[in-house]
């Protein structure tokens, strides 16, 4: 389990200079979803931002945005499109921040990669704040819809909305 | 020079392991119950349990 999150953190720093050339079209749909279905909340947490792509979009709309990201590298770029988001680096399996922090918890194509994505939704709901919202997108030759479902459901929350994004994902947004 | 940190940021940060408390002190945060130490660099605090570090 670390073995395969380490070789992803590597190939995320190897490829993140070319990592918005190369996604930015596919996750603008994705970025679509999330912001077209954030309420006006106070404080978001973007998980696996990597470039920051979505935290600017994120500041416009809420009062604190928090970024996280496992690649240095990720962070680095992040940095200069972050807005006024604070960037950790840090583990979605092992958040670094307090019980019920977070009015929204983001997740835009980082379930695909964690090996026991049930675990991470727990990790989320523990810093959730108990009217919190969560958005969550993956992989669909992944994980199935009914399996995100399942995942937020035992997590505590309720799903509001979920589907397809394009042809490559899906979607759930869901509150407690 | 200390490194400086947003007070919301620093206000919900926490241990990634034990999940408690952290305090900032010169270029690093540290966990008040387990002792943990995790650096800022360049502004970004670096929070990796220590298996990913």
């Amino acid at each position: 389990m670390v073995a395969r999150k380490l070789e992803l953190k590597r190939r995320y720093s190897e490829t993140a200079p070319v990592y918005e050339r190369r996604y930015e079209q596919i996750q603008r749909e994705k970025y679509e979803i999330v912001t077209g279905n954030l309420p006006g909340v106070s404080k978001v947490l973007d998980l696996g931002c990597g470039t920051g792509m979505l935290l600017s979009e994120l500041t416009r709309r809420s009062e604190f945005v928090v970024g996280i990201d496992t690649s240095p590298e990720m962070l680095e770029l992040a940095m200069e499109r972050r807005g006024s988001a604070a960037l950790v680096l840090a583990d979605a399996d092992y958040l670094p921040f307090a019980d019920r922090s977070f009015d929204a918890v983001i997740s835009v194509t980082l379930l695909q990669n964690m090996p026991d994505p049930a675990a991470t939704v727990r990790e989320v709901a523990r810093v959730a704040k108990p009217e919190g919202i969560v958005i969550m997108i993956t992989l669909k030759r992944k994980h199935s819809l009914g399996e995100l479902e399942r995942w937020i459901c035992a997590a505590g929350f309720k799903p509001l909305s979920s589907g397809e994004v394009g042809r490559e994902d899906v979607f759930c947004i869901a509150r407690r | 020079m200390p490194e400086t940190i947003d007070p919301k940021l620093l206000e919900i940060l926490a241990c990634p392991v034990c999940k408690r408390d952290v305090k900032l002190k010169g270029n690093e945060l540290i966990c008040v119950n387990c002792g943990r130490r995790y650096p800022i660099v360049n502004g970004i605090p670096h929070m990796l349990p220590d298996e990913l570090r």
